[in-house]
């Protein structure tokens, strides 16, 4: 009872914090010297931490507090007023409207300006959140055709997002990639739009053609709706490149395919199940089971912070097939394992660098 | 407009003679200016029901009326077309708009595009040029962002528009099988805009409210009434075969449309509409039946590039101008009504305050 009255009057969470704060500066002596270090003070303040918690949560007048300030009819009339005061929202939706939206979309759809709008979020993604250090990208032509042919992963499409921010940030000549779109997005209202505005465009054979017939940069993932659903425990290894059709678009533009290894996308969801037949009724081609997405909500949609990687490998030139060799099975199936192994052998190599999943 | 047609030659063979059908279309309308206006040309035929509806008269015209529907139409049709001795024949009965009563329009698209292929083969003439539409591709998201001539036609239209139009297609088809001598031309214009044409997407932009589906913002491709004429009438003097896409250039968001046009878009979610609009439009409040609102919901852009690369034909405006234009033509003539309202109006006080006097 005694060590009760004595933390009794701070049984707050500001206390609480102070501890923590204390447990860190002595945490970071340990990592600084460790032979200094002080067991017995960390297990008191570890020791103390629990007790403060036990005591805040124990303490049923912090929630009272807590509640009063909602349910007193003056907080309530403060809040009202403060309500009152906000603009109004059709003004607010105008006004980011004319923001977002400029008055031209390019012949697919894309919108620069809502693109350059949004962009300040990717590159937080970008710099701050999967701190992604891009090797090779001087393989990537400053002008003219080119097929990017990646990996993919991660269950929602980060890594294309990733991809195209890297290129415009680190490449001298800020290209504008355009990545290719499964068409169920399209299906659905809000996500079709902004998948369109910000470049995406449906993956067909027609649109990739075309868009490499006008010296557009494109980066395909053949692996598709495999790629970002396959388990945690397949992670890095390539499913089957579709059906060849990487390699005849190849073909039959005459763009080099520059192999793309991307590392780290794998692991911000690591998925445990896949449910085919809950998502079949709402349009979606699986659902996906992290250890937090259905448990924690909306939090468990959050990505780890994972420390990413792209590397881009060398070229491949196509140009010494003819328009013939388009229809060689044989020849199609035997370039499309090739590219694969290429992948593979990139993502191996990159992976057997990395020492660890979160600093790289 | 004239200016230019007279002053770039068009390799006119003197002996054609030229038979239109479907004068009230705008596409017939357009041809049929434009032939009076070509100096080379001294006279030309059309077969309909009814004159032409617009107050101009056209000297060199010369009409004949019949009936294309009725039974036995096809027999006198040949007759006509042989005493005529015609050689071109331009399909233009293609209707802008839905109609209600399907039966009937089934009627006019489907049977009468029969009895003209049939009497087209009978008299054995030497071009038949066909106006459709690029809607017979349907609008679906698993459409390529630019539908190439050579794309399948939609192969379970809901909407009985579309349906009558993609059999007519048809029957034109099985001409170039049965008769492979005549030279076929098929046009597939996009929705034209401007002063004079009335079909379900101009007469939807009348009221100040416009319905749009919730979360969907389809590109929308614009052809100006003055391209449209200006392909149709190359198609009608010169020679060529095959199907071709007659499209403005680009493309414009429906959002964009709506803010141009000064419009207020009227979101509706997508399970909603289809039955609320469907009612509406029995209900002949709205001009868009709900079996047509994929066309506002999904992609249905056709590409331009053959018309330009073997017609030789680049719209001078381009999707995003055309619009512009209409809209302001629209608001031009809102004006004219509020002008002749308020001078109606004034008329009016004028004629109390007379009434007043004489009284007084």
């Amino acid at each position: 009872m005694e060590s009760a009255e004595h933390r009794k009057p701070e049984a707050n969470i500001f206390t609480s914090s102070r501890i923590l704060k204390e447990l860190s500066q002595a945490l970071e002596t340990f990592y600084r010297n460790p032979e200094s270090f002080d067991r017995a003070e960390v297990d008191k303040l570890v020791r103390q931490f629990i007790r403060e918690m036990k005591a805040t949560f124990q303490d049923s007048e912090w929630i009272d507090q807590i509640l009063s300030e909602f349910t007193s009819s003056e907080k309530r009339d403060k809040l009202a007023e403060w309500l009152r005061q906000l603009p109004n929202p059709i003004d607010v939706w105008k006004k980011a409207r004319k923001v977002i939206q400029s008055e031209e979309v390019d012949e697919y759809g894309c919108d620069p300006s809502f693109e350059m709008t949004i962009k300040p979020l990717f590159d937080f993604l970008y710099h701050k959140y999967f701190r992604v250090q891009t090797l090779g990208i001087e393989n990537v032509p400053p002008e003219g055709r080119s097929l990017l042919v990646s990996n993919h992963s991660g269950v929602l499409p980060y890594d294309a997002a990733m991809i195209k921010i890297g290129i415009y940030n680190e490449h001298p000549a800020r290209r504008e990639l355009r990545f290719l779109v499964d068409d169920f997005v399209f299906h659905f209202p809000f996500l079709g739009i902004f998948m369109n505005r910000i470049g995406g465009v449906r993956a067909c054979p027609e649109n990739a053609e075309r868009l490499l017939n006008h010296d557009e940069i494109v980066s395909v993932f053949p692996e598709g709706i495999k790629g970002i659903s396959k388990p945690y425990s397949e992670r890095y290894q390539l499913q089957r490149f579709g059906r060849g059709g990487v390699i005849r678009l190849a073909l039959k533009t005459k763009a080099p395919i520059i192999p793309v290894a991307v590392i780290g996308a794998e692991e911000i969801h690591p998925l445990i199940y896949k449910s085919s037949i809950l998502a079949r009724p709402l349009g979606l081609p699986f659902i996906p089971f992290t250890p937090f997405f259905p448990l924690l909500g909306p939090l468990g949609a959050i990505p780890l912070p994972t420390k990413w990687t792209i590397l881009f490998g060398k070229p491949i030139p196509f140009d010494q097939y003819t328009t013939r060799d388009i229809n060689d099975g044989i020849l199609i199936n035997r370039e499309t394992e090739r590219l694969r192994s290429v992948i593979q052998e990139m993502i191996d190599r990159q992976l057997s660098e990395r020492r660890s999943v979160f600093f790289g | 407009m004239s200016m230019q047609n007279e002053a770039t030659p068009t390799p006119i063979n003197a002996e054609d003679r030229i038979v239109i059908i479907g004068v009230n279309t705008i596409l017939g309308e357009l041809i049929l200016d434009r032939l009076e206006r070509n100096p080379k040309i001294q006279e030309f035929w059309s077969i309909d029901l009814h004159p032409p509806k617009t107050s101009k008269k056209f000297k060199k015209l010369r009409f004949l009326k019949m009936d294309l529907i009725e039974p036995g139409a096809d027999a006198k049709l040949a007759e006509k077309l042989k005493e005529i001795g015609a050689t071109v024949l331009v399909h233009a009965t293609s209707k802008n708009n839905p109609s209600l009563q399907w039966v009937n329009a089934h009627e006019l698209e489907v049977i009468g595009t029969l009895n003209m292929v049939s009497a087209a083969k009978a008299a054995q003439i030497r071009k038949f040029v066909f106006c459709s539409t690029t809607a017979v591709y349907g609008a679906s998201p698993k459409n390529p962002n630019y539908i190439a001539e050579s794309a399948p036609l939609d192969p379970h239209p809901v909407a009985h528009f579309v349906r009558d139009k993609v059999e007519a297609e048809k029957q034109v088809a099985s001409l170039h099988q049965d008769a492979p001598q005549i030279l076929i031309t098929t046009l597939r214009f996009s929705l034209i805009v401007g002063p004079r044409s009335k079909n379900y997407f101009t007469e939807l932009f009348r009221r100040r409210i416009v319905p749009t589906l919730l979360g969907y913002d389809p590109l929308m491709q614009f052809l100006s009434e003055d391209d449209a004429a200006d392909a149709l009438e190359k198609a009608v003097l010169e020679d060529f075969r095959g199907i071709f896409n007659i499209v403005g250039r680009g493309v414009v968001p429906l959002s964009y449309a709506l803010r141009e046009a000064n419009k207020v878009g009227f979101p509706i979610a997508g399970f909603v509409a289809y039955p609320v609009i469907q009612i509406l439009w029995n209900l002949q409040l709205l001009s868009v039946p709900g079996r047509l609102l994929d066309y506002f919901r999904y992609l249905w852009v056709a590409d331009g590039e053959k018309a330009k690369r073997v017609m030789n034909f680049e719209p001078k405006m381009s999707s995003k101008e055309a619009f512009v234009e209409f809209a302001k033509y629209r608001r031009l003539e809102d004006y004219k009504g509020e002008f002749k309202a308020s001078s109606r109006l004034k008329r009016e006080d004028q004629g109390e305050a007379q009434a007043a006097r004489k009284s007084g």
